[in-house]
């Protein structure tokens, strides 16, 4: 009964550091590039949002086989397989959630303008320092909203992973299949449960966003 | 051009008597003979099919919701005898319309005979429907019992939500092999396996396929028309042809 939901934290988690940590830059340079072909990147960004599940799916399928072009290196790499895992959702949330983390931060930091950075600049501050001292804390706002969003649109995920899971009990069976198989199987009960507390646990995420977020604003 | 039209609103008023649109819910594994079916029994009725496939589960519970659907194809006789328990089906128009054979598909080349391949350590996955709600999972899971494989290959399984995904896994090469509906080999083209065997049904209890007509859709005349049709010789043979057994 838990485990859907101890793995499904899991790959949220994971997935919402490693947009972290690979979002964050992304969001830098597209809050600061002149470059002309910014909205084409922006589009790419973007395009999670609009692109039903099944075509990453399909996608997914194609590229994360052991005959694909990723996934037969994956293959050669690690040994293991990407489809039917819990790294092959893990690859596949990250893009899945890609937009809901870059764009708040990237906004975020472009609302913290160039003055504050170029202030720090003159006082002699290193552009990762002053990256890390002013734009950072000034933009926490979009980090905040950034993160609970990408968690949030993890756990909701269902179309992709029901494509490329494979259903298997503590690897891919998240709690939206487990829903889902519960339904299918005429269990209303359990899925009463599962779905009572995602939708309680995703009530609260929202909530707690927005009450933080507005309590920043006040104070800034 | 007023005749013109009158003739138009005449004929399209003549089709409306005449010919009828079914809406027939039908379990993966037949679609694809279903329309064969479906395009013989327009030929020779004048009737159209409007198909929409799914596991017999998700049609189920459909149907349980209110789904608009005629009439029932499932891949069980569990389902539309729940149907009519529930009196949401017409008792006497069930009917076992085909007996399902289960087959064994790989994309490992076999050393001796297909089946080897189960015990191959190349098998990193091997793709079944999902026991639980499939019909040909099932089936898959007693003969993985019998051979007394289960408890081994249990964690390589990887579960199709339907027959058709679980064909779909094998058929990308995301699994190496899997149990699938024999149907589908024969009816999909794209499908380029390594080898085949067809599973002996003393494996497996029988995949006796049910139909049913759902209680509002009784008075429909392409229904009945359709029940006739289902019965008939040559329908029998193309259920036949396309790798069932049928009473």
């Amino acid at each position: 009964m838990f485990e859907p939901f101890i793995l499904t934290a899991k790959l949220a988690a994971l997935t919402t550091l490693i947009l972290f940590v690979i979002g964050t830059p992304v969001a830098w340079w597209l809050a600061n590039t002149k470059l002309k072909a910014k909205p084409v990147i922006e589009a790419v960004v973007a395009l999670p949002i609009v692109l039903p599940p099944t075509v990453l799916g399909f996608y997914f399928l194609m590229l994360l086989s052991p005959q694909g072009w990723f996934g037969s290196w994956w293959v050669e790499v690690t040994g293991q397989t990407l489809t039917f895992s819990f790294s092959g959702l893990v690859i596949a949330s990250v893009i899945y959630s890609f937009p809901f983390v870059v764009q708040p931060i990237q906004s975020a930091f472009e609302s913290v303008g160039h003055d504050m950075i170029e202030a720090a600049y003159t006082l002699g501050a290193k552009p990762l320092d002053a990256f890390f001292t002013v734009a950072v804390p000034l933009a926490k706002r979009g980090f905040l909203t950034g993160g609970v969003l990408g968690f949030a649109h993890t756990l909701g995920e269902f179309g992709m992973v029901l494509m490329v899971g494979g259903n298997i009990p503590g690897e891919t069976r998240v709690v939206s299949i487990a829903i889902y198989d519960h339904v299918e199987m005429l269990e209303y009960g359990q899925a009463h449960v599962m779905a009572g507390i995602l939708l309680v646990f995703a009530f609260t995420a929202m909530l707690s966003m927005y009450v933080v977020n507005h309590n920043l604003k006040v104070k800034q | 051009m007023s005749s013109l039209l009158l003739s138009m609103s005449y004929f399209f008023s003549i089709m409306s008597v005449s010919a009828d649109t079914l809406n027939i819910a039908v379990a993966s594994n037949f679609v694809h003979t279903l329309k064969v079916l479906s395009a013989d029994f327009r030929k020779q009725s004048g009737h159209q099919s409007r198909i929409s496939s799914a596991s017999t589960g998700k049609l189920y519970t459909q149907i349980q919701h209110g789904a608009p659907f005629d009439i029932f194809l499932a891949a069980d006789e569990k389902r539309p005898d729940l149907l009519v328990a529930e009196g949401k089906a017409q008792p006497s128009s069930a009917y076992v319309y085909a007996s399902g054979q289960l087959v064994f598909v790989s994309n490992i080349a076999p050393v001796e005979t297909c089946q080897k391949v189960l015990i191959s350590p190349d098998l990193r996955r091997l793709s079944i429907a999902n026991p639980k709600i499939a019909p040909y999972g099932e089936a898959a899971r007693q003969v993985l019992k019998n051979m007394g494989l289960w408890q081994q290959l249990e964690p390589r399984l990887v579960r199709g939500e339907n027959i058709a995904q679980t064909l779909q896994f094998v058929s990308t090469r995301n699994a190496q092999a899997g149990f699938v509906a024999k149907s589908m080999l024969q009816m999909s083209k794209e499908i380029d396996t390594a080898c085949t065997w067809v599973v002996p049904a003393d494996m497996y209890s029988p995949i006796r396929q049910k139909m049913v007509v759902l209680k509002k859709a009784k008075d429909k005349i392409a229904v009945q028309a359709f029940l006739h049709y289902m019965q008939s010789v040559h329908a029998k043979d193309i259920i036949r042809a396309a790798g069932y057994d049928v009473i």
